[in-house]
Formats: structure tokens, C-alpha cells, sequence
């Protein structure tokens, strides 16, 4: 589903991703991991299609810029940026209406899923940030991606929007949708993960898959021989 | 399309939705559009003033020109504030089409440039008393401005697309920037008059043909002169440029190779980094001075030392770029319009609001650590206010100089003009804590400003009426503004003394 080839992405010196290679099958769900500032997030910008740079990303087959790519991936951003004027349901219009799919039974179901159904008359700047995250992950989900990319999705979350949001990542696997996740907190993780794929300084310095022992351990021992 | 045009809906009904869940917005709202009112309707009730109609046009293209180069010149470093991060988010990761999602950023930017024009419109009374200038010439004028803006946005993006990451590419860009300056402020002085100089004499030679070359604010004034003055060639001209312009930046920003997303992603990111932290810590530089600590202070007085400190670090002058165009504002009133003593002085108190809302006490009160700190309420606040005394001091000094110049006061009058304007901020400092002790939110709001300045002018009225009293009674300017400095500072402690408890919690 995803297969990054070679991307080099450089900040005037700064070799912020320097000829990563990677791949997810259907169904896979792979992690992103490295300590802070070694470019998990400018990755994932490269795999949206928003950053240009050097090499090549493929969504489903297609160029991750062209609009069949786009069609294909689920975002959902770090920091939560919602439109101050639109309330949570409009959000979710929206999103209909740029991607040209109309499912009001899966709208029901994320809104209740998150909580967010007795608030779709907010504002988005009336919602508090766990909430923002919330509509962001369920503005990601309503067009039923094929490939699903959370920078830091847990950040800001109640412990039981933790537990839906966990849940959720079994179920789009389950759904043959890929998953890829950048996050700090392993052990909301643990269980779930098929490919584990390290960052460090903008290399990506080890790819591990879920056999190869617990996700700590691999981390630690990786990141650790990276610093020294 | 379909989905933008939902997009864009959207956001105006709930805009005016909020309006009528939130009062205040409302009240806020309704009181701007009846100053709008109340000053176009100046033309009904008012003679217009019969100086020469060159120095309006001057004026109206100096703000063009004005708004241009800084236009320009945030291009450079962090381009315009085309889109937000929801866009990035939303509209950058959707299918919709990359020239449809510029084209909604671009027609949002002429939205939010009309309202900045409506700024000009509260300039109409005080234009009309000194010039013939009717509602007409105003909303061309303001229509004009909105234009400019607009386009000095889409000219700082097309700058930043071309420079940004690029060291090389920005000093070149900024030299290129230099010679149009330099060329067109020759051009300015060579054609000035300087054996009989005037403000009527410069403004003949700022509205010569040559200056309405200058990219974008030069030709939308050839627009609004040809409107003006009827002159559809003019008028052809400055809008075919205008059109190709606009039309150029279109192709160029929806066709280039790479896309404009990546240049347009960080412009937006740094923009909300940027209007984030103005909010919360200042606006964002990076900071060379590390030298020094904090050594000193202990308890509530450490926020006294640490606003130094931070002064310090972030480069904070006595007298900040606004208080040094305050004082040429006021040079331009004083030298230009023959403004008098007490009309300069009123000016110079009401421009104070600036500096009084810029200090770092107002930002402290939106943070826990003013209210986590064990100690006395009253002394937290007796220590964070401090930091703005130095600021006022300095630019009461050079202001009230300034008037007593242009006036020709004496040295006793212009001590006293010192001393009362200090007495005024004083007030409206005490103005602005009493608001913030009234409001919730303390972030520089439009609401708050207008609180402040409302709460500022009801304290000043026992000093200004017993200040009038004297002067009906023949006492003479210096007891009046003396009378003034000692009713200021008598209400200020005693409005000080309503807000002690102000920091005892953060509600």
C-alpha cells in the first residue's frame, strides 16, 4: 500500500531524511519511532505530499501528490488544526463534500465512538484539545482511507479515548487498512504493531517486525547505540 | 469547488451566528459599524476644508506605498498569511483540486483586506475638516487600500516562493527591493521643491505621474485618481497592470514544478507559531544577547527582575518602532495639520494605549505561575507593573519635546506636559488592570482594548473637568495640566487599590 523509496528531504544543510526506504502492506500497521528531532514528522509530511524532496512515494500505486493518492490517505496531524468556524458536524461535511463520499451511518458511528455526537453543534474552537484530536482522527477516518497516518495520535487523550483509539487501529487492520503511526508512548502500542521502523539524525537505522521481540527493548537497544 | 464554496459558507454564517451567542462581539460590532456611520454622515453636517486636494491624494498614496513594502517585506521572511494549519490539514491533504485551493486562499485575503480598509474610514471626519474631500473620494480610497493590501499579500507570497530557504536568493531579493526604493525616492526628492518646501510642494511631486510606477501601490492609486478625477485611460492602464499581476502570480504559484504546498505549509506553520506566541510570549526572535541571569529578586519581586530580563533578551528598546512612528505621527499633526497644544497632548495620551497593553504584566496574568507564587497579591502586583515605567518616561519625554517644539511652549509648561502624560498612562494602566479584573479572557482582544480605552476616558474625566475649570477661570495651562497629574494619580492608586486582589486567583 505504502513504498517510500529513497526520500531525502534537506532544509538548506539540514538533511532532515537522507534516502529513506520503507514499505507497508495492506493491513500492516507500521510505527515510526526515533527520539525527538530525527525526522519522523518531515517523513510523514513527505508521505502526504505536502513537502517536496528527493525519491519517491506511492500510495495504492499512485504518486503520493496526485489526487488519486490523496483520495487513498487518512491524516491526522500532531497539533489539532480545526476551522474556528465551523462546528464539529460541519467538519465532518466538509470532508464529504472535498472527497466525494457520503456515509452518514460512519458519521454516526465515529461520533459516537468519540464522544463527540452531543457536540456537534460546537464550534471548533469551542472544543477542548483532547476533543479537537478527537474530530481530527474522525475527519481523517469519514472518506474510509486505505492508508492511515497519526503523528502523535495519543497526545492529549483521555485514558478511554486511549483504549477507542487502540481499538480502532485492531479494527482498520482487521478492515485491510494500513496504519502508520508516529509515537513516543510504546506501550499504547505494544500489542499492535506489525513493523516497527527507527529514525535517527534523519536515517532510518533499523526496520524490525513484531517477532523480533518487544518494542521497548528494540528501541532502547537501537536508539541508545545510535546516541552513544 | 463545491466543497469550498460549503467551506467558505460556512464560516461567514457561523461568524455571524457567534455574534448573537456572544454580546459583547455584538455590542463591540455594532458600535464599530456606527462609527462608520456616524463619520460618513460628517459630509451632511460638516463644511469640507479647502486644502489643496494634492495633499489628500499624498496621503492616501503614502498608506498604498506603506502598505506595499511591508507587504513585500514579509515576504521575506515568513510570506503571507494566505492559508491557516486547518487548511493545511484539510484542503492540502483533500483531492480538491491545488488551483482551486489557491484561488479560495487568495479571494479569503481580498475578504480580510476590505476590513482592514474600513480602518480608513474613521479617518474621514479629521480628512474632511481639512480637505474637500465628500464620501465619494473616501470609499474610493478605502476601496483602493483594501486593494493594495490584497495585492502586497499575493506580491510577499510570490517573494517568499521565490526566496524562501534560500540565503542567496533573499539578499538578492532584498538588494532588488533597495534599488526600487532608492530609485523611486530619488525620483521623490529631485522633484521636490526645497527652495519654498512644503507639505503641499512634496505632495505635488509624490503624485507625479513617474511614482505611480511603483509595483502595486502605484498602480492601484492611478485606479482611484482616475476614478476621482475621471480619466478612464489612467484608469485602464492601472487595472490592466493590476489584472495581469494578479493573474501572473495565479499561473506562477498553481503551475511551478514542486507545487506551492510546501512553501505555503511552513508560511502557515510559522504564522500560527508566530500569532501563538504574540499571544502568549511576544512576538518570536531569535535571540543573540544570552548574556546575564537572573541574579536578583526574590519572592514577587522576581517577576520585576525576570521582565528585565526578558526585555532584555528579546531586544525591547525604550522607545519601540510604534512609539517612534507615534512621534512622527504626531510631528506630521503637529508641523502639517497646525495642530494645537491640547489637541497634540490628547494624541499623544490616547497613542499611550500602545505601550500601556504591550508590557509584559498584561501577558503574565495568563500565566499560573503570577498566582502560584506564595506571597501578598498586592505585592505581585506592585512588582510586575515596574517594567513599563522606563518605556512611558521615554516616550512622554520626547513626545511632550516634540509638542512643545512644534508649540513653542516653555520649559515649565513642557515639564508639566511630561509629568501629566506620565499621570494619564498611569491611569490607563490602572485602566487596563481594571478591566482585566472585570474580564475573563485577558488576551489583547478588541473587546479589551475597547474596554480599556472606555474605563481609561471615565477615570480621566474628574482631571480633564477640573482641568477645564481652571482654565475657564483664567488659571493658565501649567495649573490646568498640574491640576490634571494630581486627580490622575489620586484615581489611579485608588483604582490600584479596587484591583488589589487581582491575582489572588486566576478566574
Amino acid at each position: 500500500m505504502l513504498r517510500v523509496n529513497g526520500v531525502t528531504k534537506k532544509y538548506k544543510k539540514l538533511r532532515a531524511n537522507n534516502s529513506i526506504t520503507l514499505g507497508l502492506g495492506e493491513g500492516e500497521i507500521g510505527l515510526l519511532l526515533g527520539l525527538n528531532g530525527a525526522g519522523k514528522s518531515t517523513l510523514i509530511k513527505c508521505i502526504c505530499g505536502l513537502l517536496n524532496f528527493e525519491g519517491s512515494v506511492t500510495v495504492g500505486g499512485f504518486d503520493c501528490k496526485t489526487s488519486e493518492a490523496k483520495g487513498l490517505i487518512g491524516y491526522v496531524p500532531e497539533t489539532p488544526a480545526l476551522y474556528d468556524y465551523l462546528t464539529v458536524e460541519e467538519h465532518l461535511s466538509f470532508i464529504e463534500r472535498a472527497y466525494g463520499c457520503e456515509n452518514s451511518a460512519l458519521k454516526e458511528k465515529l461520533l459516537d465512538m468519540f464522544e463527540l455526537s452531543d457536540k456537534r453543534n460546537k464550534l471548533g474552537k469551542e472544543l477542548s484539545k483532547g476533543m479537537q484530536q478527537k474530530l481530527s482522527v474522525c475527519c481523517a477516518l469519514l472518506h474510509e482511507p486505505k492508508l492511515v497516518i497519526f503523528d502523535e495520535p495519543m497526545v492529549g487523550l483521555d485514558p478511554y479515548a486511549i483504549k477507542t483509539l487502540k481499538n480502532l487501529f485492531v479494527e482498520l487492520k482487521s478492515n485491510g487498512v494500513s496504519v502508520l503511526i508516529s509515537t513516543h508512548m510504546l506501550d499504547s502500542v505494544e500489542t499492535c504493531w506489525d513493523k516497527a521502523f527507527i529514525l535517527s539524525k534523519g536515517e532510518l537505522v533499523a526496520e524490525r517486525t513484531h517477532g523480533d521481540g518487544g518494542l521497548e527493548e528494540v528501541f532502547f537497544s537501537i536508539t541508545g547505540e545510535s546516541k552513544k | 469547488m463545491r466543497s469550498l464554496i460549503y467551506l467558505s459558507s460556512r464560516k461567514i454564517k457561523n461568524k455571524f451566528l457567534e455574534l448573537v451567542k456572544k454580546p459583547g462581539k455584538l455590542i463591540l460590532t455594532l458600535f464599530f459599524i456606527a462609527l462608520v456611520i456616524m463619520n460618513l454622515s460628517v459630509e451632511s453636517i460638516s463644511y469640507a476644508g479647502s486644502r489643496p486636494l494634492s495633499e489628500f491624494y499624498a496621503i492616501v498614496f503614502a498608506f498604498y506605498i506603506l502598505s506595499f513594502f511591508t507587504g513585500i517585506n514579509k515576504g521575506f521572511s515568513h510570506g503571507g498569511a494566505m492559508f491557516t494549519l486547518a487548511d493545511v490539514s484539510f484542503l492540502f491533504m483533500s483531492p480538491v483540486r491545488p488551483a482551486a485551493v489557491l484561488l479560495y486562499g487568495m479571494l479569503g485575503r481580498l475578504g480580510s483586506s476590505l476590513w482592514m480598509g474600513i480602518a480608513f474610514v474613521y479617518q474621514f471626519s479629521l480628512l474632511r475638516s481639512y480637505y474637500p474631500v465628500g464620501v465619494k473620494e473616501m470609499l474610493v480610497a478605502v476601496a483602493g487600500y483594501a486593494a493594495v493590501t490584497f495585492l502586497s499579500q499575493l506580491a510577499g507570497m510570490l517573494v517568499y516562493f521565490f526566496t524562501c530557504g534560500n540565503e542567496a536568493k533573499t539578499a538578492t531579493g532584498k538588494r532588488l527591493l533597495y534599488v526600487l526604493i532608492f530609485i523611486f525616492a530619488a525620483f521623490f526628492l529631485l522633484e521636490c521643491d526645497f527652495t519654498s518646501f512644503s507639505f503641499t510642494s512634496a505632495s505635488y511631486a509624490l503624485t507625479k505621474p513617474f511614482m505611480q510606477l511603483i509595483p502595486v501601490a502605484g498602480w492601484v492609486f492611478a485606479i482611484v485618481r482616475g476614478i476621482l478625477e475621471g480619466k478612464a485611460a489612467v484608469i485602464t492602464a492601472g487595472g490592466t497592470a493590476c489584472l495581469i499581476f494578479v493573474a501572473a502570480t495565479f499561473v506562477i504559484l498553481s503551475r511551478a514544478k514542486h507545487g506551492y504546498y510546501e512553501d505555503v505549509l511552513v508560511s502557515a506553520e510559522k504564522n500560527s507559531e508566530l500569532s501563538q506566541e504574540e499571544r502568549v510570549a511576544g512576538r518570536r526572535k531569535s535571540v543573540k544577547n544570552l548574556k546575564g541571569t537572573l541574579t536578583s529578586g526574590k519572592g514577587a519581586s522576581v517577576f520585576f527582575y525576570k521582565h528585565i530580563l526578558e526585555n532584555r533578551r528579546a531586544g525591547t528598546t525604550l522607545l519601540s518602532p510604534m512609539s517612534l512612528f507615534y512621534v512622527v505621527l504626531i510631528g506630521v499633526y503637529g508641523f502639517v495639520l497646525k495642530g494645537d497644544v491640547i489637541s497634540l497632548f490628547v494624541m499623544s495620551c490616547m497613542l499611550c494605549i500602545h505601550t500601556v497593553l504591550s508590557g509584559r504584566w498584561l501577558r503574565e496574568l495568563t500565566m499560573p505561575h503570577i498566582y502560584m507564587v506564595p506571597g501578598s497579591p498586592t505585592k505581585k502586583l506592585f512588582f510586575i507593573l515596574p517594567e513599563l515605567l522606563p518605556k512611558i518616561i521615554s516616550e512622554s519625554l520626547i513626545q511632550c519635546m516634540l509638542i512643545a517644539f512644534i508649540c513653542r511652549c516653555g520649559v515649565m509648561l513642557t515639564a508639566v506636559l511630561t509629568v501629566s502624560r506620565i499621570s494619564f498612562c498611569f491611569l490607563l494602566t490602572a485602566a487596563a488592570l481594571f478591566t482585566s479584573k472585570l474580564m475573563r479572557e485577558r488576551e489583547k482582544s478588541n473587546v479589551f482594548v475597547m474596554l480599556c480605552l472606555f474605563f481609561g476616558m471615565l477615570f480621566s474625566l474628574p482631571s480633564i473637568l477640573v482641568a477645564s475649570g481652571l482654565l475657564f477661570y483664567g488659571m493658565g495651562t501649567v495649573a490646568a495640566f498640574s491640576a490634571t497629574c494630581a486627580v490622575n494619580i489620586l484615581i489611579g492608586f485608588a483604582v490600584l487599590f479596587m484591583s488589589r486582589k487581582l491575582l489572588t486567583t486566576g478566574d
